[in-house]
């Protein structure tokens, strides 16, 4: 099967990381070269890359600033500083975390970096492998915003099973993901795929078009709330109304407070993305909280790096 | 406005007329913010309602539809005015979309009121679906695939409003 761009969006080219820009995305396919910690800082701010691109941006920013710094684990905690400034919601501390437990003297970054990365592809492919076990054997599922290819993993768990599948994709305003990123990816690599707007997806429930939710998750405490892009939470409450699954896809979750996280209010310009001929949309008051929190009770289960888990206290079954 | 600063906001959805806004225009004069949402496909955020507004002197906070999840949970929406295009024996035929607002608002035992809207074609604006927005196309046309069409729904109401 096609493998998504949106797999591996930030990738290591010798002294520079080139970045897929993704608000380009699907009219132009280009790479940004960052060549140091202003560059990625930059791609950050201007949400040239998100979600998974982030992390990988992450670590090759420290192997890249490797030369520079005698002390690795001061060298991965000053980068998570910076990008945690940029990037408020995500939280860049658990990414220092896991690269200072791997560090060892004799080994370069580049090593540890690639062999952390290849075993966390592994571990993706595994946990849709996990997942199209349980959702049924003839597949509809919608999703949000765009989860760096493992929707492409996860039809071809279900086709090796056997099972029929095909997407219903919420558009995601205002930067369009959906359409523009996991539409593009889903329907380059053959797979059924209906795009609707993100007020749709009431109505798609309501008529028993779509059997399950799948979505990811920027970040997941251990308790099982999730912070997700906006959208995600009027999505979960509504698949609960309509009696349907939702699954999240988590990476490291930690014990955190989730009403303590603050949520990144981008400059509310930002909603007028792709809105340039609207006239005299300076003056227009608007307001643009990029993420939103989903409590643990909306979530019928967890799709882990290591395991699914199922919740038995969801509000709805 | 940082969404912190709402206290009480009144979300209405569908074609604004004249009698909605000068209900809307009380509400802001009791300390609501008017919550304009863009209302896909249509962009009537950006243009009908907007201009409807405007035109009666009053502000409003815009965003878009996929936000309003937040601000009912964190609790600013006090009430929701859905715009209905006929009133049907058995309840409102509405656009489609209302349903996602409607639900929203009764999970979380918002006030909704239904009143009358101004008809218009939906054909005669330039987006009629997921897949342009403000006439440009949103993905690749090789790979144009299946787009789901929203139109008019109806919404029974439980209870008048």
């Amino acid at each position: 099967m096609f493998n998504s761009p949106l797999s591996f969006p930030v990738r290591m080219q010798g002294k520079k990381i080139l970045v897929l820009d993704e608000t380009l995305l699907p009219w132009e396919e280009k790479y940004l070269e960052v060549l140091n910690l202003e560059d990625a800082l930059f791609c950050l701010r201007e949400m040239k890359t998100r979600a998974f691109g982030q992390v990988l941006l992450y670590f090759y920013t420290c192997q890249l600033l490797e030369e520079e710094y005698q002390d690795k684990s001061t060298l991965a905690d000053l980068v998570a500083k910076k990008f945690k400034a940029t990037r408020p919601t995500f939280d860049f501390f658990s990414l220092s975390s896991l690269l200072k437990k791997s560090l060892r003297e004799d080994k370069p970054l580049s090593e540890i970096i690639a062999t952390f990365l290849d075993g966390f592809d592994k571990a993706r492919r595994r946990r849709c492998a996990a997942l199209a076990e349980v959702l049924p054997q003839q597949s509809s599922i919608l999703t949000i915003c765009n989860i760096n290819g493992e929707l492409i993993y996860l039809a071809e768990a279900l086709r090796n099973l056997g099972k029929e599948y095909r997407f219903y994709v919420s558009e995601t305003r205002p930067y369009l993901q959906g359409a523009r990123l996991t539409t593009w990816e889903l329907q380059r690599a053959g797979v059924n795929t209906i795009l609707i707007c993100d007020n749709q997806v009431a109505k798609v429930m309501a008529e028993k078009k779509v059997n399950a939710v799948v979505c990811g998750a920027d970040r997941a405490n251990l308790q099982g709330d999730i912070i997700n892009k906006v959208g995600t939470y009027a999505l979960s409450c509504l698949a609960g109304i309509y009696n349907i699954p939702v699954y999240a896809f988590v990476q490291y979750p930690y014990d955190f407070s989730i009403e303590k996280v603050g949520i990144e209010e981008r400059p509310p310009q930002e909603v007028f993305m792709f809105l340039e001929n609207i006239p005299d949309k300076e003056n227009i008051e608007a307001i643009y909280p990029s993420f939103d929190i989903v409590p643990q009770e909306l979530i019928s289960g967890w799709v882990g790096l290591e395991e699914l888990r199922l919740n038995d206290k969801r509000k709805w079954k | 406005m940082e969404i912190t600063n709402i206290k009480k906001a009144v979300l209405f959805w569908g074609i604004l007329s004249e009698e909605a806004v000068i209900y809307l225009k009380e509400k802001f004069h009791r300390g609501f913010v008017l919550v304009n949402p863009e209302l896909r496909p249509y962009l009537l955020g950006l243009g009908w309602n907007r201009d409807a507004l405007s035109a009666a002197g009053l502000e409003f906070l815009y965003c878009t539809d996929n936000m309003l999840g937040h601000l009912f949970y964190q609790q600013k929406i006090k009430e929701l005015l859905i715009l209905y295009q006929k009133k049907m024996d058995d309840g409102y035929l509405c656009l489609s979309s209302s349903l996602y607002v409607y639900e929203l608002a009764k999970y979380h035992n918002v006030d909704v009121k239904f009143a009358a809207g101004t008809e218009l074609d939906l054909d005669k604006f330039s987006d009629s679906d997921a897949s342009t927005l403000a006439g440009r196309p949103m993905y690749a046309e090789s790979l144009l695939g299946e787009v789901e069409k929203p139109r008019l729904d109806l919404i029974k109401e439980e209870g008048d409003g």
